[in-house]
């Protein structure tokens, strides 16, 4: 007993007489606030929020049951409407498990991936102008008897750089080339490669209030710390209007009413009172059939709240001593000046979404991420270089919900680190920040992230 | 400050070092058991059964007029069947994220495509089918394409009804599952990818016992609530994005009249996930066992409305001959009994087991 009391006295000297230790507010253990799931699995990313009332609950359920719905060619009993061109015949392809899809390494079969495309330019809102003959998104395949727009061909190029502490690592870079176009590609097509993003906590998001996404604007950079984050303006066909968006790579939606009615339409060919005009109309594989809307209203209402109704599961061990000192390096460093931590919501949609102390870690805004990841096609205000800090919450799950731990708009990071090292443009200071930590400070930051 | 907190944690820990932290044992038994002799005797078992149907299908084609061949190549089916359905307790890991599930069981069959290559000049043979992937693919193969070659929709071809393309179509598809099953058997043992290690062992995707655990209790929990939410309210209300009611369209495996047998797989899957046995192997070492050492009510309530599930399933349609889909339209009120049996048995493990392995 007295051996085990000299070892814990001991012990806990050496502990309490440490520097000063980073906490955490007891509220970051639950990102999403009140509809936090506590239960980590593999499918933590498909539970409905956990402050859903009965009804909400119910919708909820008809809504998932449309977003795992396999669409079929028209006409059918049951889920018709797909194509006839389209990237997937469901939402859950691109969004396996509510998570991320894997990188595609070959054309063939592309997973997740799809490209949007357009030529320089404007359309009369100010956003991307239509690719004539293919218009601003790429749909690769096609029902029995039309032609898809074009095939994919993906290559990489692997390069190597050191680390500070002479440990290396590597970057591997794809490159896409539409090949087989069912007619000449416009010789100025502009390609920009999006891998299917999760989708949990997107009500919560959507929540923030507007004032508190552009208080972190800095367009400028008046303060002079490197970053300049832009919010998005976008045009809305709903509300007639330019607006905040805040959803997709480039910030492209403003809601996700936009969001899922476009995904419908451009990904899977299916229209809605939203867009009910076919992604292949003015093409010849548009199918003449005159059956829009091939959802009804109620049908995306339901779909809709699926989406914003989504749980964000628990941190894990927030509270671990290396986890804390990730955090510590993270706000260091100033990765939260893009991965902006901690909001509380406005008034939501539904209740369960509004004024909700929520830990994304996304300002949601457009930066310049330098040129080795730059799509090079501009997409409103956002440039050829810029796109929207993706939100970090769920990231470290992403192994257990989908087996792998691909990364950034086309899945090119194989793992958090390679993706903090792709980071260029307004980070390029943090990234030499991290190039400089030692092997235990890299993996602290890591671990870090990898508990949100 | 610090010298103050020295101190004063000083105090603490000779205080509290009176108080003897409780003894948590390992529940490296209930995983290893339920990994190795679960899980991965599933996926074994699985696997074995695709080859006897393979050979079933390629028996069938050498004499296609022959009922024999033709009732030995259903029950091959509805054999490899078997073992799938109970397996969709534990539909984590490999048979998610490597898709085979998508390419084993996709419903509903999107006929008309499968008619479409029968229709046309395409070669079909194993390459073929293997290639029909992602998502416009997965609706042609599978499960359900086999089943409806097999039986026609409506259940009732005869031997000697059989174009050569179907049963290449037939044979192709059989090859294609059995290369399925063989991925994923291959994905959980030691000997390929071994993913029970990641059960058995702590790493980063489980690093705790009780991570396996939540995943476990989330697998069964899954499972009741499809069957019951989804598989079985499907039937009885039709769920269509066209507006038009679906009722016996939904039910997945109605070609064969296989879907009581389905379901009551379904559950057994959970049972054997809860009890720690399968079929004649297993040790008994399941979550009964993590459940009985702090809730023996619990322990026994569950077991008891495990029974009841499948009991109320076979009870379908008043007996055991009564197909679900004759059900639908003659003893509605029977199928509605055992959806409900389904529904406590999936309330008491969410809001009960999942809280009990939360806790531990």
């Amino acid at each position: 007993m007295k051996k085990h009391i000299l070892f814990i006295l001991a012990f806990l000297l050496l502990v309490s007489c440490k520097k000063e230790e980073i906490k955490n507010e007891a509220s970051e253990e639950f990102p999403g606030g009140a509809t936090t799931y506590n239960n980590i699995f593999s499918g933590s990313f498909e539970q409905p929020s956990s402050n859903l009332n009965t009804e909400e609950l119910l919708q909820h359920n008809t809504g998932d049951a449309h977003f795992s719905a396999n669409f079929v060619t028209s006409p059918a009993i049951r889920n018709q409407g797909l194509g006839p061109i389209f990237n997937h015949i469901s939402c859950v392809v691109c969004h396996p498990k509510n998570g991320k899809s894997p990188q595609p390494f070959s054309g063939d079969d592309l997973k997740g991936l799809l490209f949007r495309i357009s030529v320089p330019g404007t359309d009369i809102h100010g956003g991307p102008a239509n690719a004539p003959g293919f218009g601003t998104q790429l749909q690769n395949k096609a029902n029995v008897g039309k032609q898809a727009e074009a095939s994919v061909q993906i290559s990489f190029t692997e390069t190597s750089y050191a680390f500070e502490d002479g440990t290396n690592y590597s970057l591997r870079k794809p490159s896409y080339t539409l090949i087989n176009p069912y007619i000449a590609l416009p010789a100025n097509i502009l390609v920009s490669p999006r891998l299917g993003q999760q989708v949990i906590g997107l009500g919560l998001l959507e929540a923030i209030n507007e004032r508190d996404l552009l208080a972190h604007e800095d367009i400028s950079d008046a303060n002079g710390d490197g970053i300049s984050g832009k919010a998005n303006k976008v045009w809305n066909p709903v509300s007639n209007k330019i607006e905040v968006g805040r959803f997709g790579w480039k910030a492209g939606n403003p809601t996700l009413l936009l969001q899922a009615a476009g995904a419908l339409n451009q990904d899977i060919g299916v229209t809605s009172h939203i867009f009910p005009s076919e992604n292949s109309f003015g093409q010849t594989q548009y199918d003449g059939l005159n059956d829009e809307p091939e959802v009804d209203s109620q049908q995306l209402a339901d779909l809709v709240l699926y989406t914003q109704t989504l749980a964000v599961p628990k941190r894990r061990d927030f509270n671990n001593s290396d986890v804390l000192s990730g955090k510590q390096l993270f706000f260091k460093i100033g990765c939260d000046k893009c991965h902006t931590q901690k909001y509380i919501t406005g008034a939501g949609v539904t209740p369960s979404v509004s004024n909700q102390t929520i830990y994304p870690y996304t300002d949601l805004l457009l930066h310049d991420m330098g040129p080795e990841l730059a799509d090079n096609r501009p997409d409103f205000l956002a440039s050829g270089t810029e796109w929207r800090t993706p939100p970090l919450w769920g990231i470290g799950l992403t192994p257990l919900v989908n087996g792998h731990s691909n990364l950034l708009h086309d899945g090119r990071a194989r793992n958090i680190l390679e993706a903090i090292m792709w980071h260029g443009g307004e980070a390029e200071n943090q990234k030499i920040k991290v190039t400089k930590l030692s092997k235990k400070e890299k993996e602290q930051l890591v671990r870090f992230v990898g508990s949100l | 400050m610090t010298k103050h907190l020295c101190y004063l944690s000083f105090a603490a820990m000779i205080f509290l070092s009176g108080c003897k932290k409780e003894e948590v044992s390992s529940y490296s038994p209930v995983i290893n058991n339920v990994t190795d002799n679960i899980i991965v005797a599933t996926y074994i078992d699985l696997d074995a059964k695709a080859q006897l149907l393979v050979d079933a299908a390629n028996a069938l084609k050498a004499d296609p007029s022959n009922a024999t061949k033709l009732s030995g190549a259903r029950s091959a089916w509805a054999a490899t069947r078997a073992p799938w359905e109970s397996s969709e307790g534990f539909l984590f890991g490999p048979v998610s994220t490597l898709e085979i599930d998508p390419n084993m069981d996709t419903w509903p069959l999107d006929s008309i495509g499968v008619d479409d290559i029968l229709a046309g000049t395409d070669i079909i043979n194993k390459a073929y089918i293997d290639a029909l992937t992602g998502d416009a693919g997965t609706g042609l193969k599978g499960f359900h394409a086999i089943e409806y070659i097999l039986w026609g929709s409506d259940g009732n071809r005869a031997a000697g009804t059989f174009s050569t393309r179907e049963l290449d179509y037939l044979v192709a598809c059989a090859e294609s599952l059995k290369g399925k099953t063989a991925e994923l058997k291959n994905a959980w043992m030691a000997s390929g990818d071994n993913y029970a290690n990641e059960l058995k062992s702590r790493g980063s995707i489980y690093p705790t016992e009780k991570a396996v655990l939540v995943e476990l209790t989330e697998g069964v929990r899954g499972i009741a609530g499809e069957v019951f939410s989804s598989k079985i309210q499907n039937t009885l209300d039709g769920l269509d994005l066209s507006g038009v009611s679906g009722g016996i369209r939904e039910e997945e495996s109605r070609f064969s009249n296989n879907t009581k047998t389905d379901f009551t797989n379904n559950i057994i899957s959970i049972q054997n996930v809860y009890l720690g046995t399968y079929a004649s192997s297993g040790n008994g070492n399941g979550l009964s066992v993590v459940v009985a050492a702090r809730n023996t009510a619990l322990d026994i309530k569950i077991k008891t409305q495990i029974t009841e599930a499948i009991a109320a399933i076979q009870a379908i349609g008043g007996n055991a001959d009564v197909t679900f889909s004759t059900a639908l339209s003659t003893n509605r009120a029977s199928i509605e009994a055992a959806q409900l049996k389904v529904k406590t048995l999936e309330t008491t493990l969410r809001t009960e087991l999942l809280i009990l392995i939360g806790n531990l």
